[in-house]
């Protein structure tokens, strides 16, 4: 079973690691890694036989969102793969449910062990502005759609979490 | 935002729900291209069929499901005190 540990550690002088944790620090950024996005692989065959050209991946942050029931991408990564929506899907909001474009895509997570995944509907959303970690911009939320495979273990107080797949 | 293929949908829904109830239909414009056991496999045969085009795969239910995600919702993602 793959597993990814995160800790995160105290602030240190340049060339200085501290090895302290920093349950801080990981109060205020939450449990992300770094995600690349792509289109679905029967998409790029798609295109390959075309001989049409294949968008790059889109890399950028995720957040684990434990309070999500569903994945969902920044809509404008979206745009920039070039994927058309492949349904639609209903999200509860303040004033009611709305409906938002779903897509299939391809997500994997660069440095990790852990398996990328063909999510067959994940979530356009409005994630503009997100930013984390040196202002990196978060643009997926990793839902309970996709820790249903998983263990996913938040240890606050040590600064670490860690996901199992 | 696929409104056609919406409309489409609600107006077979219930001959769906008698026959395929749990599978995913697959429609694009006013055409129902194929019912299946994945969204994946509609996905696959929808671009097989059409290419990459907008197109609705939806799961045959009686009720809708709605989904909740309140960090983003609420804008609550990077809030601080």
């Amino acid at each position: 079973m793959p597993t990814y540990n995160r800790f995160c550690l105290q602030p240190s002088p340049p060339g200085q690691p501290t090895g302290v944790p920093h349950p801080q620090g990981m109060a205020v950024t939450g449990p992300v890694l770094e995600v690349q996005i792509e289109i679905p692989s029967v998409l790029a065959q798609s295109l390959q036989a075309a001989n049409s050209p294949i968008p790059n991946s889109v890399t950028g942050i995720a957040l684990i969102d434990t309070g999500a029931s569903i994945t969902s991408i920044d809509v404008s990564i979206a745009t920039r793969l070039g994927l058309n929506p492949n349904g639609i899907a209903m999200v509860g909001t303040a004033g009611g449910a709305q409906q938002q474009p779903t897509y299939q895509a391809r997500l994997s997570f660069p440095g990790t062990a852990l398996p990328g995944f063909e999510h067959p509907k994940v979530l356009g959303c409005n994630l503009t502005g997100q930013m984390v970690m040196n202002q990196q911009p978060i643009i997926a939320l990793i839902g309970r759609d996709y820790l249903l495979h998983c263990v996913f273990v938040y240890s606050g107080g040590a600064g670490a979490w860690s996901l199992s797949f | 935002m696929l409104e056609r293929e919406i409309a489409y949908y609600e107006s077979i829904k219930d001959d769906l729900i008698r026959h395929h109830e749990g599978k995913f239909v697959l429609i694009i414009g006013n055409e129902q291209l194929g019912v299946f056991d994945k969204s994946e496999d509609a996905y696959q045969r929808g671009i097989e069929l059409r290419g990459n085009v907008p197109m609705l795969i939806k799961q045959v239910r009686q009720h809708e499901t709605i989904e909740m995600i309140p960090a983003m919702v609420l804008g609550l993602i990077n809030a601080h005190v």
